[in-house]
């Protein structure tokens, strides 16, 4: 069985309007009243849609006999809300004391803009009236233009129709212990002054002392306020205590240095990174190529190899070094490291690429046939360790290569001299990218 | 003897916060409920100044005998209303669960600014960042210009404090019938969300069917408006329906026939100005003069001076005037039998009634002066000028 809601057994009478008092009425329906709005026959409804959970009756309360409908429902109701013009629920003959006579405990709730009584209580009026009234809409704007009520939140709903449910649950509550019940006149006016209390309240505090719109809370302070982003949304900022402010700046406004350093940081990281994975993708590469590639072949593939490496290292550094933080590749990417990254691996994509159609199109099984197993190189008489001999200069200027030179193409005598000169260059390579960019500083 | 208040005989604890819980406990004690303020010691006391009616008692409740002194309180108290951080009560000791066992009667009022679940809930924010996640800040301000939070009414007092007073109220009427209290958990973000369902209720009416500052009533309209005056002061106009809107044009002096239609919206930033030229023109009580006491919806925009001032607030006492000569809004609404009787005195200092607090809710004097020894709680009381 469903649990009875708050206001379960409260009946309302809700005489129909247009906002405050539909509002109010939906609240105490949506905490479990049984709310009956009475319409005029003809009209349309709740044009401000808040007729949620209530049921309609139609009666002309303008016609005796409809008047005294009314006061039937109202000789059983809990609550009557009527949100007329003052004067109105008088001349229909449904007053307070009219009604109040034939039913002690009903709580008759008046919801007008300008009060009962007064100078302003006959008179037509809106939410920004009574805002403005209420000493409220004085201080809401920003500096250098006219007052701003924020739509019809405030005298309509908050310092209205909310401050109305509220008086109506004191006088229900209230019932409980006298048995009685009593007329709740609520009005926009003094209702959104209410609401607005810590306005006054705070006046001698210091945090009013600018003109409208140049205080922390009503739009002066940069960490009070809402800005524009890149795709035409908004953020709101809030950070008023220390510690949140700083958050907020670090986040925003971060030490340029600091900034740098990092950004420096990071990159040799991911240089490194790159390198290091770049090895890892050097070796399996050469040892496929030094498998089926002629001599002319591999070192080409090597040279282009080291070209993109640090090609690609030297790329990324230099573009996770740029700020990318105005551009909107760079807020798609995120941090410079991310930036580094994302260029550093498509250019070893690229390398791949490219490693991938430079290796010629000799089928591996067949070429693997034909290499012996076993190759050790000081196995075979090795004419490179011998001095050769030209001839003459002329020779060497004519373009003359000595066969076996050609095949062999080291210039180098000692196969373990030819590794060690390959990782000095190797190396010396990638030393130059770090030292270039330490003396960069 | 005086009336007794709509909340006479409701005990309230309440654990200072800023802002929406005092404004809370303030309209609870406004209303006749016993409202006390749990402050920690060393603290200054409400920097929001809404401390009317209260009594401050001063206890370290991040002490064990100190959270207990509050489970003492709260085991006879009618409301326990709180607004720190989700999880902190917890921590301490003085979550719902312990608190009801031993008071099932207790209603425990929780406000907060993002609600007690949710990724959102430990995360510091004010009423600008409430206000954001509930939607409503996205439909307030001028076309052109970015959203505008107007002050922190909307989320910290009318979606938060008031919105979690009626929460108490509901609780505390359940109770004549139930027997039980409850846990009443009312956060900003959807409290104000809730203030403003006229929004989203009316999505389907052509009501917002213009970019944000262009429609009818959020600054589009040229009769929904202020306008400055010749004096610097501003009117503020609000003629919506057409029989208003004609008074309007006949006081502005204009003619509808020559004008066009009030509905127009093309025409809307043209009239905005065409107004705007001629409310420049007289001073704001020239116009007041022209316009009071007519249906053509033109009110003055008061100033917190004028307020004070005002003939209609006059006869109706609309505003108070406490000990210290300090003007406050009266509380609202106005309850025929069992009016609410604010407090005009000071707001208490720190601990200025820890003492007695104590006692009467059943501590002895030497307890008391133990807990005062071993820095459990903080009393400072003024002494008497002689």
């Amino acid at each position: 069985m469903r649990v009875p809601m708050a206001l379960q057994g409260v009946s309302v009478v809700e005489l129909a309007g247009l906002a405050p008092g539909p509002f109010c009425g939906m609240v105490l329906a949506d905490f479990g009243a049984q709310v009956v709005r009475v319409d005029r026959p003809g009209t349309r409804g709740d044009l401000s849609r808040m007729a949620r959970g209530k049921r309609s009756l139609a009666v002309d309360l303008k016609q005796p006999r409809g008047a005294a409908v009314l006061r039937s429902l109202c000789a059983r109701a809990d609550v009557v809300l009527e949100s007329f013009r003052p004067g109105v629920m008088e001349k229909l003959q449904l007053s307070p004391e009219i009604l109040q006579r034939e039913n002690p405990k009903l709580i008759y709730a008046r919801l007008s803009g300008f009060g009962q009584s007064g100078r302003f209580s006959r008179v037509a009026g809106h939410d920004i009236n009574y805002l403005a009234l209420s000493g409220v809409l004085s201080r809401i704007g920003r500096s250098g233009e006219a007052p701003y009520a924020p739509l019809n939140l405030l005298a309509d709903f908050g310092g209205g129709g909310l401050m109305c449910a509220l008086g109506i649950l004191m006088a229900l509550f209230e019932r409980t212990r006298s048995g009685k019940g009593q007329v709740v006149d609520a009005n926009m006016v003094e209702g959104t002054a209410y609401l607005g209390s810590f306005l006054w309240k705070t006046q001698q505090t210091g945090l009013w002392g600018q003109p409208r719109g140049q205080n922390m809370l009503d739009g002066g302070a940069p960490f009070y306020a809402t800005y524009r982003t890149a795709d035409g949304g908004f953020m709101a900022v809030g950070a008023l205590e220390p510690q949140f402010y700083e958050l907020l700046l670090r986040a925003l406004i971060a030490d340029p240095r600091k900034k740098l350093i990092w950004a420096i940081s990071v990159t040799m990281i991911g240089v490194v990174l790159f390198d290091f994975a770049a090895d890892f993708i050097d070796g399996p590469i050469k040892a496929y190529l030094f498998d089926v590639c002629t001599h002319r072949d591999k070192e080409r593939g090597l040279h282009y190899h080291a070209l993109f490496t640090g090609l690609g290292g030297a790329l990324g550094y230099l573009l996770g070094a740029i700020d990318w933080a105005h551009l909107e590749l760079g807020r798609l990417l995120g941090t410079e490291f991310q930036v580094m990254f994302f260029f550093s691996s498509s250019v070893l994509t690229l390398c791949f690429i490219i490693h991938l159609f430079s290796i010629p199109e000799a089928p591996l099984r067949d070429v693997a046939k034909d290499i012996p197993p076993q190759q050790a190189p000081q196995e075979l008489a090795l004419s490179s360790d011998r001095m050769y001999e030209y001839g003459s200069i002329e020779n060497v200027k004519n373009g003359y290569v000595h066969p076996e030179l050609a095949l062999q193409g080291e210039k180098n005598k000692n196969p373990a001299e030819q590794v060690k000169m390959q990782l000095l260059f190797y190396y010396l390579r990638k030393n130059i990218l770090v030292l270039a960019f330490c003396s960069d500083i």
